[in-house]
């Protein structure tokens, strides 16, 4: 199956504003900073309570508005605001026309546990009526709405690990299908520290991450910066107990719509890419071998790297995590995920000042 | 809203060529369709709840002598056993097999489970060991797409009540767009220890039946069971030589109420604004929709909204239109309700005929609408449902005989 390309005639959508929320840094520059000082190369065992004791909302959500909320929840809003913030949209009038794409795996799943604990313990009368509304995983997202008035859609999707990246290509295509003008993607994540063999034993801790997706077009008008242009995504299922059909050409197309245009001084942008760590994760090792073998034979000069060990353990949030910090960088990036069941996706971003289109718009 | 700066009508036709379901009514589709029409499906109580839990246990639940176990190779929660189960039947009933000259890089799977799997709460009960595979909650459309040979997009869909036809609304763009030639979609959900507290201490189970649309009406009752569709275009429905369509995916409408976690915005403005924007995506009047499968689930505000909301569009025309809410036999199936709903309505389209509301003994009058009390016969061109969710999730989408 061929990748996808979002077609120029359906307007480029753009990145136009970053939100990361992580152990490591809770605005897009101070994330950048900690990893450039080594933050996140060596990692510690997470204990209990571990996972989020570094996040406190006030500073992001004020001292109101989200106790009833459980973590995931906090940090994404927070990650909104940040992003907001970072795209120069404190206020966005027409809230209707704004939608929400949030991909998550264990946003709920401690307070799940602790929900079923107090079941059969105490009974269910025992449960917190105000609170009692979070057994939904869709809740992280729908506080977004809630909170901030947006109603195009809400959407949350859960597949493994892959989720926050499939949320990056929902958003896209809503906009492109005109189902919003704007959208908050994105990826929330509570801790899961039982959940450690699914992440090759390093366990989950929780953050979250938030994208403003827009047509070029629209952040042009507005004046505002846009990162990258997502030029393409690939979305394949493996199954684990079957064997991987042949990537190398799915890949070469991905690669292609990054590598096509020149950077802002003339010189060919060389595509980054960067994949799930091949340790925990076999299908990217052999996603990374079929794509750096599919630009070998193809004469593309590429660089590949493994996400750094302690953003790995962001769960579904981690390649967008990663990605506030990479696109700093003004180069063109391939973010690759897989999962232990076999998912796979890749999304292809270019930097706005190599896309022809988006440099004309801005 | 619906931005005409980039909408254009979907150039590429899509069908429903296949069905496959796990129910409380059946697991095949006569016996399914059967018991919609005629079967008087009450709720029972379900012993692994326990009333020393919580005061109301009574569910419309698959039993375990019925509960399929289709020998999965590495996947167990109830909801993947449901989703794999009803979507190899759905397989077989569109002519598709392993063996089958297709090409299934080209086919996808989405599907909708607002709790996920039950292993945690299995095992918290059993103390069994979980499986490292079934860690995670989220695995079916993981064992679908692994027990079909499906390689192309797979996704799951949370969005809670309305993720059934939320999933197939996204398995039909991803044949809009060209990225897969067929789709197996729909939902599964499974009878969750945990929602049911929560809704227990909501107080937003009917402690007697659902009844949707009824005056005494007083929440919804749980269900589970699986309803998947396959969605196919057109071309490759042809060009793979088969015969079969039940019906026509034409369009959907989505938004979000950003009201209530709970409860529904009470003029349903963003409702109405789903339905609008499913009758315009479709190319479909109000006067060419025959049939309203209403989420109805026996809450007294959604069903109240959902009046409210179909009033709006329809005006006068709301009187000759037939509504039928499945939740009165099925119960509330959840992340899977919406594609029941999908899946009465390619029935229904297909059969030419309507499934009645049940338990619905008195007509609240603040809800006026047609509700079918008894099957009806009748040619279906379009029919229109509607889900919502927490969070206040809408989508509505329409469907049309093939």
């Amino acid at each position: 199956m061929k990748p996808t390309t979002l077609p120029p005639a359906r307007d480029s959508v753009v990145i136009s504003g970053l939100g990361p929320i992580c152990r490591y840094g809770q605005s897009r520059g101070a994330l950048a900073v900690a990893l450039a000082r080594g933050a996140g190369v060596e990692i510690a065992p997470l204990g209990p309570g571990d996972g989020d004791s570094w996040f406190d909302p006030q500073p992001h959500l004020g001292r109101h508005g989200y106790k009833y909320h459980v973590k995931a929840s906090q940090m994404l809003w927070a990650a909104t605001k940040v992003a907001l913030a970072d795209a120069d949209l404190a206020e966005i009038e027409d809230k209707v026309s704004v939608g929400v794409c949030i991909g998550t795996n264990f946003a709920v799943h401690q307070t799940l546990r602790g929900f079923d604990e107090t079941i059969r313990s105490v009974g269910a009368g025992a449960l917190q009526p105000m609170f009692a509304p979070n057994f939904s995983v869709n809740l992280p997202a729908s506080v977004l709405s809630l909170k901030e008035g947006y109603q195009a859609l809400n959407l949350t999707l859960t597949n493994p690990l892959v989720a926050g990246l499939e949320s990056l290509i929902a958003g896209a295509n809503v906009i492109a299908d005109g189902r919003a003008d704007k959208v908050i993607a994105g990826a929330g994540e509570d801790g899961a520290p039982d959940c450690a063999r699914l992440l090759g034993g390093t366990g989950l801790e929780a953050a979250a991450c938030a994208l403003v997706l827009e047509r070029a077009a629209d952040a042009a008008a507005r004046g505002a910066h846009a990162y990258a242009g997502l030029v393409g995504y690939l979305q394949r299922f493996f199954s684990p107990s079957g064997v991987a059909a042949p990537l190398a050409e799915d890949f070469l197309d991905l690669i292609r719509a990054t590598a096509q245009g020149t950077s802002a001084n003339g010189r060919v942008a060389k595509p980054l890419i960067v994949s799930a760590p091949s340790a925990a994760q076999p299908l990217a090792r052999l996603s990374v071998a079929a794509l750096t073998e599919a630009a070998h034979r193809a004469g593309l000069a590429i660089e590949v790297r493994e996400r750094l060990p302690a953003l790995a353990r962001l769960g579904c949030a981690a390649a967008l995590v990663h990605c506030a910090v990479l696109l700093e960088r003004d180069r063109p990036l391939v973010l690759l995920e897989c999962s232990p069941y076999g998912h796979l996706v890749a999304v292809a971003l270019k930097a706005a000042s190599h896309d022809p289109e988006i440099r004309r718009t801005l | 809203m619906l931005d005409q700066r980039c909408y254009r009508p979907a150039q590429t036709v899509v069908e429903v060529t296949g069905l496959g379901v796990v129910s409380s009514l059946g697991h095949d589709l006569d016996p399914f369709w059967d018991n919609l029409l005629h079967a008087a499906a009450t709720p029972t109580c379900d012993p692994g709840l326990r009333t020393d839990w919580m005061p109301l246990t009574h569910t419309y639940g698959i039993t375990e002598v019925a509960r399929p176990r289709p020998g999965l190779r590495t996947f167990s929660g109830s909801a993947a056993l449901f989703g794999t189960a009803a979507a190899r039947q759905c397989l077989a009933d569109a002519g598709l097999g392993a063996s089958s000259a297709v090409n299934w890089t080209r086919g996808g799977c989405v599907l909708g489970s607002a709790m996920g799997d039950d292993v945690f709460e299995r095992a918290a009960l059993t103390g069994e060991a979980i499986a490292p595979q079934d860690a995670f909650p989220f695995t079916l459309a993981a064992a679908v797409a692994d027990e079909l040979g499906l390689a192309g997009p797979t996704m799951c869909v949370s969005t809670a009540c309305s993720a059934g036809l939320y999933s197939i609304a996204m398995a039909a763009d991803l044949i809009r767009r060209g990225e897969a030639n067929f789709v197996v979609t729909g939902g599964s959900e499974a009878i969750c220890r945990v929602a049911m507290g929560c809704f227990n201490r909501l107080q937003a189970i009917d402690d007697i039946v659902c009844r949707p649309f009824d005056r005494d009406r007083a929440g919804a009752v749980m269900g589970e069971g699986a309803a998947i569709l396959l969605l196919e275009s057109r071309r490759h429905r042809i060009a793979r030589g088969w015969d079969r369509v039940y019906a026509l995916v034409k369009g959907e409408g989505w938004s979000c109420d950003a009201h209530h976690a709970t409860i529904p915005e009470e003029t349903g403005e963003q409702a109405v604004r789903a339905i609008n924007e499913a009758l315009t995506r479709s190319e479909v009047s109000i006067g060419e929709v025959d049939l309203i499968l209403a989420h109805g689930t026996g809450t007294r505000q959604n069903d109240l909204m959902e009046s409210r909301a179909l009033r709006r569009v329809f005006g006068d025309r709301t009187d000759a239109i037939w509504v039928s809410g499945n939740k009165s036999k099925l119960g509330h199936t959840g992340g899977a309700a919406g594609a029941f709903q999908g899946l009465t309505a390619a029935l229904a389209l297909a059969r030419g005929e309507v499934p009645p509301t049940g338990n619905s003994a008195v007509k609240d009058p603040e809800c006026d609408l047609r509700l079918a009390l008894e099957p009806v016969r009748t040619p279906l061109r379009n029919v229109l449902m509607n889900s919502y969710a927490f969070g206040g999730n809408n989508i509505t989408m329409i469907m049309g005989r093939a």
